[in-house]
């Protein structure tokens, strides 16, 4: 670190500055704007919630709150829906994907982001260029791939396997364009002084990069989550029985079969989105602690 | 980057130089391995395997050799295509011309502006003609389809990196409950699309009494008919427009609603993930320096939040030209093909009308526009990022 | 950056060109083996898969009966696993992708334009040439003991009426109907042509029911689905697509007329679309609509919506109608995917079982659905005295007529779809003129569709 000059600041202490009237009012303003951004934004879960709670005839009868709430819908749905199996398959599907994803979006967007290698631009843009098609067409084709008709793969056929519903997620061109935009924001100085340490690309990245990447990376991790948890086309084509049907294919049929019972639907999907919230708030905690450059001003 | 430093380059001979660049460039190479291998299989292939199904008469088997034949049934010939594409590149070149051409000369802004209106102009009298001529000898439903494409991105995509910058700046302060805020922004985007929708349809729904039109009801306009109203937007609003200008319909409007609604808290997320990137010490310096928080805003914030910008917005115009769930779970028949997009479309020659080849055709038509976009917005936004 | 980006993406799809023209892409036909089987020689197979759609309790609890009762029973050792692989149009896509090879299920449900569909490729099994078989077939009694147009409706003219399935189950669109409401308005029976229907529906969209449970009155409320427009052209007499000459009638005088007379309806405010999911069904069941038009299958859940909502008198009826009376019968059948003999036989064993009596009564009371056996409904009389809106259902069937199994049928349907909702809801369109556009856009379809059978 001696070997990098910079401007020191020196600890100044700042005068207690005199709140004007204008940050009283940009205060109010701002509550103001989400309260109200927020009531938008969340009525129709309270509409979900609330129908979730009533009886059949209660939808029936278009009221706007139940008078008794009825818990026991999220049991029906739960058993109705089979979410306990389902459950269970998503939540494995998820890590495993999740596993993946992180390793190989780290790894290439750090490529990307810092390291200067031939080609590097069009490959970049070919793993774009691949998000740019309609999911509808590429359905056909990979499923030809996983049912091994295009070149042999290991196990014959992917159908109704774990390997199926995991690999073709573990990259993801978003992921990795997401990570490259904040590895690439790292200062130079940083790698150079790594680098003076002795150390290699692998090195840096572990020891350096990632601790103070924490934001983006548990946003990929975040998103990652999501897209596995929520997919049901894909999993919709390649399981055709229960053996590793995951919770958004369940509801998807639950939809189809409870329909015009939106009590029990609306059950379900409430069901269906704790997990991400969860996982939202487990990861939400790293982006409040500030994350920033700590091992440059020294 | 920060400000100038002095590094101390360790001494190096030619060779060694030269293997340190190939271990960097290897480097490179392996660490993009394992991504490179799962996007080439599972992301080009179905390109590859696409663009070989759009050259044949495929219905639900594989027919004879057709060559290009599915792709003139879109344009008519190839003609209409290259006057139209001319059109494009004298419109882009017209901006070429404003920014850089006669830069030298005494009078050289005034004339680069006049000459970049008039290629403009030229530009697009030659891009309506081709695109005239298509709708006469192509297909005037895909053509719609692109334009209907392109309201809902531009109707959408601005609305959501504007609102989600706003909302992660705001979150960002000291608020009070500011988890709890979060949280509520984010739930739409993990909601499924199953179940979101039959709550919006509900919200969009033509009874007098649904919540949409009770809303405007407190403004004096009377109910309407959300979805399922096919007419464009500014036409009910009282200007008499129509053709392109005329603008979406009021059901691909409601259906931008719910976009907008479902992603904005994507776009908070990931704002504030940038926000978090920019060093606490770099606001108190500008502080201390005397600038204001406007000041800091525009110098600081806006320039070391460009990356994340940059990536919301590229991704976010390819997510709305590739949407479907969201549109597909919301159209009614009423709605007419005010409300297909061409992934609709696509997927509606591909499932219901068998015609692979036809709909593989589209869709590769459909990803080089996108690709097309996405080169222009790197052009145009991406020299502007500022990687701090 | 761009030119070398083209011309990477360039060389790799040429070479990707060259490597899958070496490759087995899918859905080639296999030159299919003529001639008659031998099935004395052919030992059914041990295990077989059933591709199914059916969701909710009652009917897994029946198909699991029907599953292992024939596991248990059958003398040749057949397993059958039957597993739920998504709605109807999911199954579809899985299908489209694993025809002629031999992943395929062995037996799978389908519309009957489905399978017309995955006919194109000439993958379906013609149970014409075991069912008359002296060992394996189906006694001439049984054929005889389907209802004659539930019977007919898998045999396929379009490929020289090869049977391609088997009906297991029936429903019918039917006209649900508020009685006590009509006794309100001064009615003593539900509308039996479409005069006494605008009368009704004009009345109630005036005269809220005094019992109902929420705010408003309609009439009717017209979902956008292309059954209603079939049933519509029926009940004015016509059809929408003529079977000997393959062509499509969507702009028939009939289809015209009740078009013009739901566009009045509209037009006076006694009818209107429905608004969201399930929105006509909820709004019957809370007494603000009069009547709705739709599957039998909903029986079930209107009753259930009745009871929860308002609880008052209702029942089925046929449509109004200017003659007799024709109703839209629909229904997947079961089919057998090409495979080996051994496979087929297999599944033509299950099917046979699926449609005995026996395991009809069982499916029917379970699911909902009609039997398709006339015995059979003579076995459910108590079923009938306990559920009198299934027998006046039931009591429809004489007058069955059915869609058109062509391929490309749901692509043509959501053009009628889109038509449909233009006409009734704009007064200014010229019906006529609307419908011969759209019958030159079906048949055009149709030709398209056509031009790829395997001759």
């Amino acid at each position: 670190m001696d070997n990098v000059v910079e401007k020191q600041k020196p600890v100044v202490v700042t005068p207690r500055v005199k709140r004007s009237r204008f940050y009283y009012v940009g205060r109010i303003l701002t509550y103001a704007i989400l309260i109200l951004g927020a009531i938008v934004f969340i009525f129709p879960f309270f509409w979900m919630i609330s129908s979730s709670l009533m009886t059949l005839g209660e939808t029936i009868t278009r009221q706007l709150m139940p008078k008794v709430p009825q818990w026991v819908n999220y049991v029906d749905a739960w058993n109705q829906a089979k979410f306990s199996k389902y459950f269970l398959n998503s939540v494995l599907i998820t890590l495993g994907t999740l596993a993946g994803l992180l390793i190989t979006s780290i790894l290439a967007g750090y490529a990307f982001g810092r390291i200067d290698f031939k080609g590097k631009n069009i490959l970049f843009g070919l793993f774009l260029a691949t998000m740019m098609i309609p999911e509808s067409v590429t359905l056909i084709p990979n499923y030809l791939l996983i049912r091994g008709n295009i070149f042999p793969i290991p196990g014959g056929t992917w159908l109704n396997k774990y390997w199926s519903l995991t690999v073709p997620f573990i990259a993801n061109a978003f992921s990795i364009f997401l990570l490259r935009q904040f590895f690439a924001q790292i200062p130079k100085e940083l790698w150079d002084a790594a680098r003076i340490d002795g150390a290699d690309h692998l090195r840096f990245l572990i020891q350096v990069v990632l601790p103070i990447s924490k934001a983006p990376i548990m946003t990929v991790l975040l998103f990652g989550f999501t897209g596995s948890w929520n997919a049901f086309q894909w999993p919709l084509l390649v399981t055709t029985n229960d053996t590793w049907r995951p919770i958004m294919v369940g509801l998807w049929s639950f939809v189809n079969e409870a329909g015009p019972q939106t009590h029990l639907l609306m059950a379900g999907a409430v069901i269906s989105l704790i997990p991400i919230l969860i996982i939202y708030f487990l990861t939400q905690k790293q982006f409040t602690q500030g994350i920033a450059t700590t091992g440059l001003k020294g | 980057m920060t400000e100038a430093t002095i590094s101390v380059k360790p001494k190096v001979s030619g060779t060694t130089l030269h293997k340190l660049r190939t271990r960097e460039q290897i480097t490179g190479y392996l660490f993009t391995l394992p991504a490179l291998i799962i996007i080439l299989v599972f992301g080009l292939f179905p390109i590859l395997y696409s663009f070989y199904m759009s050259l044949f008469n495929w219905r639900v088997t594989k027919g004879a050799f057709v060559g290009d034949k599915n792709y003139l049934l879109i344009f008519g010939n190839w003609t209409n295509l290259l006057i139209t594409l001319a059109g494009v590149a004298l419109i882009v070149g017209a901006f070429w011309v404003w920014s850089n051409a006669f830069k030298s000369l005494s009078k050289g802004e005034t004339i680069a502006k006049v000459l970049a209106a008039v290629v403009m102009i030229v530009g697009g009298v030659v891009f309506v003609t081709g695109w005239g001529q298509m709708l006469d000898s192509g297909n005037p439903s895909f053509l719609k389809s692109l334009i209907v494409t392109l309201y809902y991105a531009l109707g959408t995509v601005p609305a959501e990196v504007i609102l989600g910058m706003i909302l992660a700046f705001l979150l960002y302060q000291d608020i009070v409950g500011k988890d709890i805020f979060r949280m509520i922004y984010f739930l739409p985007y993990v909601t499924p699309s199953v179940t979101s929708a039959v709550v919006f349809q509900i919200i969009f729904s033509l009874r007098e009494t649904s919540i949409a039109n009770m809303i405007i009801g407190w403004f004096g306009i009377s109910p309407q008919k959300w979805r399922f109203e096919p007419k464009p937007l500014l036409n009910l609003l009282g200007l008499d427009i129509s053709g392109f200008l005329a603008g979406p319909s009021l059901a691909l409007f409601s259906i931008m609603i719910y976009g907008i609604w479902s992603f904005v808290g994507y776009n908070t997320v990931i704002f504030l993930a940038g926000l978090g990137n920019i060093p606490k010490e770099t606001y108190e310096a500008a502080e201390i320096d005397g600038a204001s928080k406007s000041q800091m805003f525009r110098h600081i914030t806006m320039p070391l939040l460009s990356p994340t910008t940059f990536y919301l917005t590229l991704i976010g115009f390819i997510g709305t030209f590739k949407a479907f769930n969201h549109i597909y779970v919301l159209r009614t028949p009423s709605a007419g093909d005010s409300v297909i997009t061409t992934s609709l479309l696509i997927f509606d020659n591909f499932y219901k009308a068998n015609q692979y080849g036809v709909a593989t055709a589209q869709a590769i038509v459909l990803f080089l526009v996108i690709l097309g976009l996405t080169l222009a917005q790197n052009k145009l936004m991406g020299e502007r990022v500022f990687y701090g | 950056m761009k030119r070398k980006m083209f011309s990477l993406i360039a060389i790799i799809m040429i070479a990707a060109m060259v490597l899958s023209a070496c490759g087995t892409p899918a859905a080639e036909p296999e030159t299919p083996v003529e001639g008659a089987v031998d099935w004395t020689k052919v030992t059914p197979a041990k295990n077989i898969v059933f591709w199914h759609q059916h969701t909710g309790e009652a009917r897994e609890a029946a198909m699991a009966k029907i599953v292992s009762d024939f596991n248990a029973t059958n003398e040749y050792g057949i397993t059958l696993t039957a597993e739920y692989a998504g709605g109807y149009g999911d199954i579809y896509t899985k299908m489209l992708a694993l025809l002629n090879t031999p992943d395929v299920p062995d037996i799978v449900v389908g519309y009957q334009n489905q399978i017309a569909t995955y006919q194109l490729a000439d993958s379906m099994f013609d149970m014409n040439t075991v069912i008359n078989d002296p060992v394996y077939g189906m006694a001439k009694a049984d054929q005889d003991d389907f209802i004659p147009s539930f019977f007919q409706q898998d045999v396929y003219p379009l490929y020289n009426n090869q049977r391609l399935g088997l009906a297991p189950n029936r429903s019918m669109e039917v006209m649900y109907y508020n009685m006590s409401w009509l006794k309100e308005l001064g009615y003593d029976a539900p509308p039996a042509t479409p005069e006494e229907f605008r009368e009704m529906t004009c009345k109630a969209a005036a005269q809220p029911y005094s019992g109902a449970k929420a705010e408003g009155s309609m009439g009717y409320q017209l979902s956008i689905d292309t059954s209603r427009f079939a049933s519509w052209t029926y009940a004015f007499g016509g059809d929408i697509y003529d079977g000997t000459t393959n062509q499509y009638t969507l702009n028939s005088p009939a289809a015209v007329e009740a078009f013009k007379f739901l566009q009045g309806l509209f037009a006076d405010g006694c009818a209107r679309l429905v608004s969201e999911n399930y929105g006509d069904q909820t709004d019957f069941g809370n007494g603000t609509l009069l009547f709705t038009i739709g599957s039998s299958s909903g029986l079930p859940y209107y009753t259930d919506a009745v009871n929860e909502g308002a609880g008052f008198e209702w029942s089925v009826a046929a449509l109004p109608s200017t003659g007799t009376p024709k109703q839209d019968v629909y229904g997947a059948s079961v089919s057998i995917p090409k495979s080996t003999p051994e496979r087929e036989l297999a599944a033509w064993i299950f099917i046979k079982y699926y449609t005995t009596p026996e395991v009809q009564k069982l499916w029917a009371e379970a699911s909902g659905y009609f039997p398709v056996r006339q015995s059979v409904a003579d076995m459910m009389t108590d079923y009938m005295a306990a559920n009198p809106t299934y027998k006046a259902s039931w009591d429809l069937l004489e007058y069955g007529w059915f869609e058109p199994a062509v391929p490309g049928y749901d692509f043509v349907r959501d053009e009628i779809e889109v038509v449909m909702a233009a006409v009734v809801d704009n007064p200014a369109l010229d019906v006529q003129a609307e419908f011969d556009k759209l019958n030159e856009f079906g048949n055009k379809t149709l030709a398209e569709q056509l031009e790829q059978i395997v001759k």
